[in-house]
């Protein structure tokens, strides 16, 4: 027999506690089952009642973005609370989908069901997750003048990319370099995906801008938002031919090996200039410790395509100690080079054979007359 | 009888935004969504007078969809007019649609009235 045991000064039996215990548990999971059971049921409820008004629904709603003479405002009116949201998700999708006329007429919705309004009200008075609701409709519904009503500074990253986005769809920026200096100038952390496809959008549209801002602001930049825009600017597609390029170069002596690699690409992309190409730069580069960073390099030169910096790929590969990195080095040559002399044919051997052969069946396949199926 | 436009493209409000907007200019729609469950509508027999196709699609994608009906894989007239409609926008996407023998190729986000103004002129060719 267990005797009684002393609980808060009183002596109480074992047997009492386990059954208070027993109870206690019980009941938490009696709890839990029917909270459980209740919001499957309303949300089943909700679901049901939402299938059940959305053909009909999205059927007008395709009427009314075709049909210039359609009342939006007579229709809302007649909306439940229910339809109503149905017609909003619809909205949303369909502002995604659309262009042109189409998209106007299903704006001209946006501000029959007032959500300008309410995205102005979510911004000035809610947290970041429903203020980033707030921009995602102001962006799609291109509405930045209730961004500029509700007067708000960006908290987050995520939020400075999103009013970044919402300014740059909208043609709200005087310039792409302000939308440059509204995401880079005084950000220290990395972006979301989202931030970072947004600063490629508006990079790329101001190469120039987004180089200066980095020259600018890399040394305070953390090292995955160094790489965030390193990886942005290897896909600058316009010319850049001034920017100061210090701040790209100074990156391939960088401790990270991330960042060496996206500074070798980025610089394979913008890099070609006499003044950041010569023998002793490309010498030091094809020799960093990084098997990782030589294949960008080698990928580099090979973008490049130059004779100085294909003899120096070609030399270096002759010496790679690494598979892999050598195997991305001759998959970069044999795009721009299809014979070499003999005597490095050889010493790169198999690895060569392989890159060339690839690309002359990558060449085949791409030929829609070849005759190539599968 | 209005001639019949196979639309494949594995988003649902697409589908219906482009079945909506072809019937109401008096086309008869089949949908699909996706190439693997076109290319065996197409083995049945069946013989639209024209293809609206998706590029990304789970299981068959459109570029091979496409290749199968050019390359004869189907029994289906081989010049069968093919619009390809994707959010695929680049240069070098669009090209490799018309490499690959696409008629036509509309973008996403898109003009409902762009897209119906070229499938009644590749229909009409």
């Amino acid at each position: 027999m267990v005797g009684p045991i002393s609980l808060l000064g009183y002596s109480v039996s074992l047997t009492v506690v386990l059954v208070v215990v027993a109870l206690v548990i019980g009941l938490a999971l009696a709890v839990m089952f029917w909270l459980t059971v209740g919001l499957s049921i309303y949300r089943s409820v909700g679901t049901t009642r939402r299938e059940r008004v959305q053909d009909d629904l999205q059927r007008q709603l395709l009427d009314g973005t075709f049909d210039p003479e359609f009342d939006w405002n007579e229709w809302v009116a007649e909306l439940s609370s229910v339809e109503r949201r149905v017609v909003e998700s619809l909205l949303d999708e369909y502002l995604r989908e659309l262009d042109g006329e189409n998209v106007e007429r299903l704006r001209e919705l946006g501000d029959a069901l007032g959500i300008p309004a309410r995205s102005q009200r979510r911004l000035e008075r809610g947290g970041e997750y429903e203020r980033l609701y707030a921009l995602t409709w102001l962006t799609l519904l291109e509405r930045p003048d209730r961004l500029h009503a509700a007067d708000v500074e960006p908290r987050t990253p995520r939020e400075r990319a999103a009013i970044a986005r919402l300014r740059h769809e909208s043609g709200d920026f005087d310039s792409p370099t302000a939308g440059i200096a509204l995401l880079l100038e005084d950000s220290r952390s990395q972006f979301t995906v989202f931030g970072q496809d947004t600063l490629y959008r508006i990079g790329t549209e101001a190469p120039d801008a987004l180089l200066d801002a980095a020259e600018r602001n890399s040394q305070s930049w953390s090292q995955p938002l160094l790489v965030q825009v390193l990886v942005v600017c290897q896909h600058l597609t316009a010319g850049v031919t001034t920017a100061d390029l210090s701040w790209l170069t100074a990156a391939l002596e960088a401790d990270n090996e991330a960042v060496r690699e996206a500074a070798a690409l980025a610089l394979g992309n913008v890099g070609w200039r006499p003044d950041i190409r010569n023998e002793l730069f490309l010498d030091r580069h094809v020799g960093d410790p990084s098997p990782r960073v030589r294949g960008a390099v080698y990928r580099m030169l090979a973008r490049w395509g130059d004779e100085q910096a294909l003899d120096t790929l070609a030399g270096a590969l002759e010496r790679e100690p690494d598979a892999r990195a050598r195997l991305t080095g001759t998959d970069a040559l044999v795009g721009r080079r299809d014979r070499l002399p003999d005597e490095q044919r050889v010493v790169l051997g198999e690895t060569w054979a392989w890159s060339r052969e690839h690309a002359q069946y990558d060449r085949l396949a791409r030929r829609p007359d070849a005759g190539v199926r599968g | 009888m209005p001639p019949v436009i196979l639309v494949v493209d594995d988003d649902e409000p697409i589908r219906l935004l482009v079945s909506h907007r072809l019937e109401s200019a008096g086309y008869e729609v089949r949908v699909c969504e996706d190439g693997r469950e076109a290319a065996d509508l197409l083995e049945s027999g069946f013989e639209p007078a024209l293809a609206v196709l998706d590029v990304m699609m789970p299981r068959l994608d459109g570029t091979r969809l496409l290749r199968m009906i050019r390359n004869g894989e189907l029994p289906v007239d081989a010049d069968l007019p093919i619009v390809m409609l994707t959010s695929r926008g680049r240069e070098e996407h669009i090209l490799e649609g018309f490499e690959s023998g696409v008629d036509d190729y509309v973008t996403k986000p898109f003009r409902a009235a762009e897209l119906l103004a070229r499938v009644r002129k590749s229909i009409d060719e």
